[in-house]
């Protein structure tokens, strides 16, 4: 029997309940703000930092400059590339210097033409492609337990796209920037790639790798306190030693 | 020619993605009124118009009596103070709150890693820090007792300064690069706190409470402004507790100090922290009030915590601190404790890699929801059942076996206070924050706020 049973148990042989009524509640203070705050998408509950949970202009550029023209973009840009140089993909490249940049500046031309392509129909639609979690999403008004929520959410999260609101609750529009963008990834490769794969299957190809990466994408928003919680469980350092420390009496450690 | 163009066009690139080095917020502008500017104040306003829905407007006058004031003092590359006229200003600041009140509140804040002191949405934009800090002042302005619901500090002034660095070396547009700059800004923490801002965090303490030991006075930094901010504070900490008179040949309510410094989601390594632990528990320290029904007796003076969630600090760090403590142990600089330390701790470098509040054998306190409360287990309970506005409650209690028992306390908090590194700006941990702050009766008397009491 775990701890937590035998408290549960405990407790109500003793008739003293759980959650005591009489808790002090510290009250919520984020609406009573001379300018009241909001919980925005991704924002933690209660927050105090934000006014506006609009998607402003400046935000949208960000996001396409940062995932599409500087270093990250580079970087995967690079990092694909080189891969596909050494599995010699497509053949029809050479595997020189020239090959190199050839691999590499079609898929950094095409994330750029993907980015683009979002960027043009966020703005159009006005939407925050900004993922949100189950838990966190204020369009959700009872929040049910489980991870089947929850994986609905992150599908619905990938398959829909908020509109930009100032309370960070638009509504829910199909995501036509992220299908349009997959889209131009997968058909620009047109312009340059060998014949043998300026086809529709493989634009289709293409496309579905980028809509997968964005799929991933939906559920470690979803799952991140879990991947948290994991990767703290492998990087717990220091433990508590089992023998008293005074008893030690270490100099080092100061006593 | 190709490549020189190239070379060119990268070069200009790589010079392009750095943030300016540069004062943000100068004298008059260093001085602002957490509210909304009054109409006539926008109308007038020419070269920086502030939003409708801004939460501050500039105002050198600003009445802490009335709302809460900022004052932002900001600190170079070097280590330097960018406008001298900011920290006279802020302690102007300070002493206006101290002629409305015996009891003012003075709450200092040094952010981290990407961060400034822009006052971004004087220009119809946002900065996270300086909005959420606001929003910490106004919400202990406007804070209630949880028992009574009354005001908790209705008779309390809140001055809030900003302390600033250059935390944003590279600009956003830049995201790769951003992050690598995080040994850089590393650097740059480590640096940065001398003589110059020591002194401007001892004049802060010093001027709250001259004349009025009545004053409350909060330091805090987040992430790598928690490294700012140990480092600035330890020597002149160590010489504070050094000289501490015997109990009984002064009056050990009398101070000068800081009542609460916090380091949240703090980057700085273990080992900044544990000659200040050591010292600490060297000296037998204590920081205790006088006994009083429903209220701990012992307080922090240093409150060390992290989140669960907080990545950064939890695996980010020891990755990030990896290459130097391999170069370390190449060099063979890590020393092995035989027998282990006071915290039960054989191998020095484990301080390094780990972070106070993360590291197990210095934590202090648990705290914990209350359906998990049998993880305390008998440790005695700081505060508790209590609700946070989160509508979850939580109990705050000693950690059973603990060996850090000094008034520096270390301990990680629940995702569900602050879900992750930058989160910090939220009242569900300002509100878990106010129960490390005195009550109403100890704001308005201080003999019952703790003393520091140190043993040889």
């Amino acid at each position: 029997m775990n701890q937590r049973v035998r408290l549960w148990l405990a407790l109500c042989l003793l008739g003293i309940p759980a959650f005591p009524q009489s808790a002090p509640a510290i009250p919520a203070m984020q609406g009573q703000l001379a300018v009241p705050r909001r919980t925005c998408p991704g924002d933690p509950a209660g927050n105090l930092a934000s006014i506006d949970c609009n998607f402003t202009p400046s935000q949208r550029w960000e996001q396409f400059v940062t995932g599409s023209v500087t270093d990250q973009a580079l970087l995967g840009a690079t990092f694909f590339g080189s891969i596909a140089q050494l599995m010699d993909d497509p053949a029809e490249w050479k595997k020189d210097w020239t090959g190199l940049g050839e691999r590499i500046g079609a898929r950094y031309a095409q994330n750029f033409a993907k980015g683009l392509t979002e960027y043009t129909f966020s703005a159009m639609l006005y939407t925050d492609p900004r993922h949100v979690s189950y838990a966190n999403d204020p369009r959700i008004a009872n929040h049910k337990r489980g991870v089947k929520p929850r994986i609905g959410h992150a599908f619905m999260d990938f398959l829909s796209v908020r509109r930009s609101s100032p309370s960070g609750d638009g509504r829910a529009l199909p995501n036509v920037p992220l299908f349009a963008g997959a889209a131009a990834s997968g058909f620009v490769g047109y312009a340059w790639y060998p014949d043998r794969l300026a086809t529709p299957q493989q634009a289709a190809q293409r496309a579905s790798f980028s809509l997968g990466t964005a799929l991933a994408a939906s559920f470690y928003n979803e799952f991140q306190p879990e991947v948290g919680r994991l990767l703290g469980a492998i990087f717990k350092r220091g433990k508590t030693p089992s023998v008293p420390a005074k008893a030690a009496g270490n100099p080092g450690g100061g006593e | 020619m190709k490549p020189v163009l190239l070379v060119a066009a990268s070069m200009a690139c790589l010079c392009a993605c750095y943030v300016r080095n540069r004062v943000y917020n100068a004298v008059p502008q260093s001085i602002v009124a957490v509210a909304p500017a009054p109409a006539p104040a926008q109308k007038a306003a020419s070269n920086k118009q502030p939003k409708p829905d801004a939460p501050d407007h500039v105002d050198a006058d600003c009445d802490p009596s009335l709302r809460a004031c900022l004052a932002f003092v900001e600190f170079d590359e070097m280590g330097e103070p960018w406008d001298p006229r900011q920290l006279p200003a802020a302690l102007k600041l300070i002493d206006a709150a101290k002629k409305k009140s015996d009891h003012p509140i003075v709450v200092t804040f040094t952010h981290g890693w990407k961060n400034n002191a822009e006052d971004e949405h004087l220009l119809g934009k946002q900065n996270g820090n300086v909005v959420g800090f606001e929003g910490v002042l106004e919400f202990l302005k406007q804070a209630k007792d949880p028992n009574t619901k009354e005001p908790l500090y209705a008779d309390s002034p809140v001055v809030g300064i900003y302390l600033s660095w250059r935390g944003d070396l590279i600009s956003k547009y830049w995201p790769v690069r951003r992050q690598l700059s995080y040994f850089n800004r590393e650097g740059a923490a480590i640096r940065i706190p001398g003589a110059a801002m020591t002194a401007a965090f001892t004049s802060i303490m010093l001027e709250s409470h001259r004349g009025k030991p009545g004053a409350h006075v909060i330091l805090v930094g987040h992430s790598f402004g928690g490294l700012v901010l140990e480092r600035a504070l330890t020597q002149a900490m160590t010489d504070f507790v050094l000289r501490r008179p015997p109990p009984g040949s002064e009056d050990p309510a009398d101070p000068i100090w800081a009542d609460l410094v916090v380091f949240v989601n703090s980057a700085a390594a273990a080992s900044e922290g544990k000659q200040m632990l050591d010292l600490l528990n060297a000296t037998h320290a204590e920081y205790t009030t006088p006994v009083r029904e429903g209220r701990a007796v012992e307080r922090p003076l240093f409150l060390s915590i992290s989140s669960l969630g907080d990545a950064a600090t939890r695996f980010a760090l020891p990755i990030g601190h990896g290459p130097s403590y391999l170069s370390r142990a190449w060099q063979g600089s890590w020393r092995t404790y035989n027998p282990p330390d006071a915290f039960g701790i054989a191998s020095q470098s484990s301080y390094y890699l780990s972070t106070t509040a993360h590291m197990e054998a210095l934590q202090s306190h648990l705290i914990v929801a209350e359906a998990d409360a049998a993880q305390c287990n008998g440790g005695k309970l700081f505060a508790g059942p209590f609700q946070l506005p989160n509508q979850q409650r939580y109990r705050i209690c000693e950690k059973p076996g603990r060996h850090n028992d000094t008034p520096y306390w270390a301990m990680e908090m629940p995702a569900s206070i602050v879900p992750d590194h930058g989160g910090i700006f939220n009242e569900n941990f300002i509100g878990l924050l106010q129960l490390f702050l005195p009550d109403a009766e100890e704001m308005r008397n201080r003999a019952l706020r703790p003393a520091l009491r140190t043993r040889p």
